[in-house]
């Protein structure tokens, strides 16, 4: 009786290198693929983010010592779109020195904001609060509040997002 | 690895993977299965590229004539290794078309869709339809100039057909006119209906493919069934690897063309069909008014029937190209020897 092609015993050597070149096709194949569509899914979302100046507020309309929240308007390019965003920061003018601060609570997100009687910046999700410095009071936030780069031009203040 | 090995076996005990495995691959094919049989694989391949890109491609595609043209020329121009993604997608489908009437064409030479492979030969009838209906309706998304009047044109077409023709044209508009609803309602049947359906029916044909086995050579040959992994699986992966350095060469080196924005009130463009719906093009040239019914639904309708129909036409159990004249194409030689109809063959279990 005639053994099947694959049970001869010198077929061994040919099946064990016909596997390998299989395998190793196959995978420089699919490695390819990988490769490519990964590197366009991922597109511009682990780039740098690109950042410019923007105008905030009027150095004299803000209090001294008190966070004032300010909405500030940035045009950015959103994929194939220009598109005019909308960001919360806290300005906070100490003499002639003005931080910005970002109003989004360092836990998950949620958008803080100030509490002039007990002298917090708190977070309405998940009880997360922070002083005047953008630094973690009290609540499960990780990390202080970000803070923005800030000059003064002519009296404007303009801050980097 | 100690480790992977014990993963394995603990799979194997909750899932079967290894049974699994060793059904996929030991297929036990006839002897004299040769090049000939990597189509189906090619075609497999393609297939699931095609899949695997459209979903990128997806990623980055806003379907809504404000922003269609825009999210294209954007993944296109844009994105890193996008142009290239669509270049695959582009010719992929091209591709998809030639590797399966090639497919379609040895089955017919050889004679492998006759009993007891009719419901085989069936699903990938229809697996060609779906085919073409992914073409058709990926043509319109990129919403150029050349999308656009296209899609008008193929519109116009179905409602050309008597009696059902306007609604039918009227379900594929979506609306009064070719506008935000088509896009979205192609684009819906493109990235879902479609997509469902090409699963079922290779599923469907796969299926049957193992159920009845590979048709084999024209004449049975002697000798002992070889395992499909890997004495032919090699075949398979070569030539699916020579098919995906044409693909990405062209992908890499050709810029898929993306005409200006879909503008319904340029009077001056003409529009013209991918190369494989041209023959339909052509067609329509040669019955001018009311006979356009004829080249547009009459001509292909039949062809389509009588393909599909050919395992219940052609019942004798003759494979040889030969003896079947009717079927063949005039001139066309291949190997003949004596007609046996095939018949499934044990599984071998490797040693």
């Amino acid at each position: 009786m005639t053994l099947p092609v694959d049970l001869h015993p010198e077929n061994a050597d040919r099946r064990r290198f016909l596997s390998r070149a299989v395998t190793l096709i196959q995978t420089a194949i699919w490695a390819t693929v990988a490769f490519v569509m990964s590197r366009t899914v991922v597109g511009r979302a682990l780039g740098a983010k690109q950042t410019n100046w923007w105008p905030a507020a009027d150095l004299a309309d803000l209090i001294d010592g008190e966070p004032t929240p300010v909405t500030v308007r940035r045009a950015q390019t959103d994929g194939y779109r220009q598109t005019v965003n909308r960001e919360v920061v806290f300005l906070i003018k100490m003499k002639d020195q003005v931080t910005a601060l970002s109003s989004t609570c360092t836990h998950l997100g949620c958008r803080v904001s100030w509490d002039a009687e007990a002298a917090l910046l708190k977070c309405p999700c998940h009880g997360g609060k922070f002083d005047r410095n953008g630094v973690v009071k009290a609540g499960p936030p990780p990390a202080p509040l970000a803070r923005f780069p800030t000059r003064i031009e002519s009296g404007h203040v303009m801050v980097e997002l | 690895m100690p480790g992977l090995t014990g993963l394995i076996d603990w799979l194997d005990s909750r899932t079967g993977i290894k049974a699994g495995r060793a059904y996929l691959l030991d297929e036990p094919l006839p002897p004299g299965v040769n090049w000939w049989f990597v189509l189906g694989s090619i075609l497999l391949f393609l297939l699931a590229l095609q899949l695997i890109s459209g979903s990128v491609l997806a990623m980055y595609y806003v379907a809504a004539p404000d922003h269609a043209y825009d999210s294209v020329r954007y993944v296109t121009d844009h994105v890193r290794f996008g142009g290239f993604v669509r270049g695959l997608h582009f010719f992929g489908a091209s591709f998809i078309v030639i590797a399966a009437v090639a497919h379609m064409a040895r089955v017919i030479t050889f004679g492998s869709y006759k009993h007891p492979r009719e419901v085989t030969w069936l699903t990938g009838v229809a697996l060609l339809l779906v085919i073409m209906a992914f073409a058709l309706t990926g043509y319109l998304l990129p919403w150029d100039q050349k999308a656009y009047w296209a899609t008008t044109v193929t519109i116009n077409i179905a409602r050309s057909a008597p009696v059902f023709g306007e609604p039918i044209a009227a379900m594929m508009r979506g609306g009064s006119q070719l506008g935000a609803l088509t896009l979205l309602r192609w684009y819906a049947t493109h990235v879902l209906l479609l997509p469902a359906a090409l699963g079922l029916l290779v599923v469907a044909h796969l299926y049957l493919m193992r159920r009845h086995g590979i048709s084999g050579p024209v004449t049975p040959r002697p000798g002992a069934p070889t395992p499909f992994y890997p004495y032919h699986a090699i075949r398979d992966t070569l030539a699916v690897a020579a098919v995906f350095a044409c693909l990405i060469t062209l992908a890499a080196t050709i810029r898929v063309p993306l005409d200006g924005m879909a503008d319904p009130s340029d009077a001056t463009y003409v529009p013209r069909p991918e190369w494989y719906f041209l023959s339909l093009f052509q067609l329509l040239k040669y019955f001018p008014g009311r006979l356009e019914p004829v080249a547009t639904m009459v001509i292909p309708g039949a062809v389509v029937a009588l393909v599909a129909l050919l395992p219940f036409l052609d019942r004798r159990p003759e494979r040889r190209p030969a003896k079947r004249r009717l079927v063949m194409v005039e001139g066309t030689k291949y190997p003949n020897t004596d007609a046996i109809p095939t018949q499934p063959i044990r599984c071998i279990r490797n040693a």
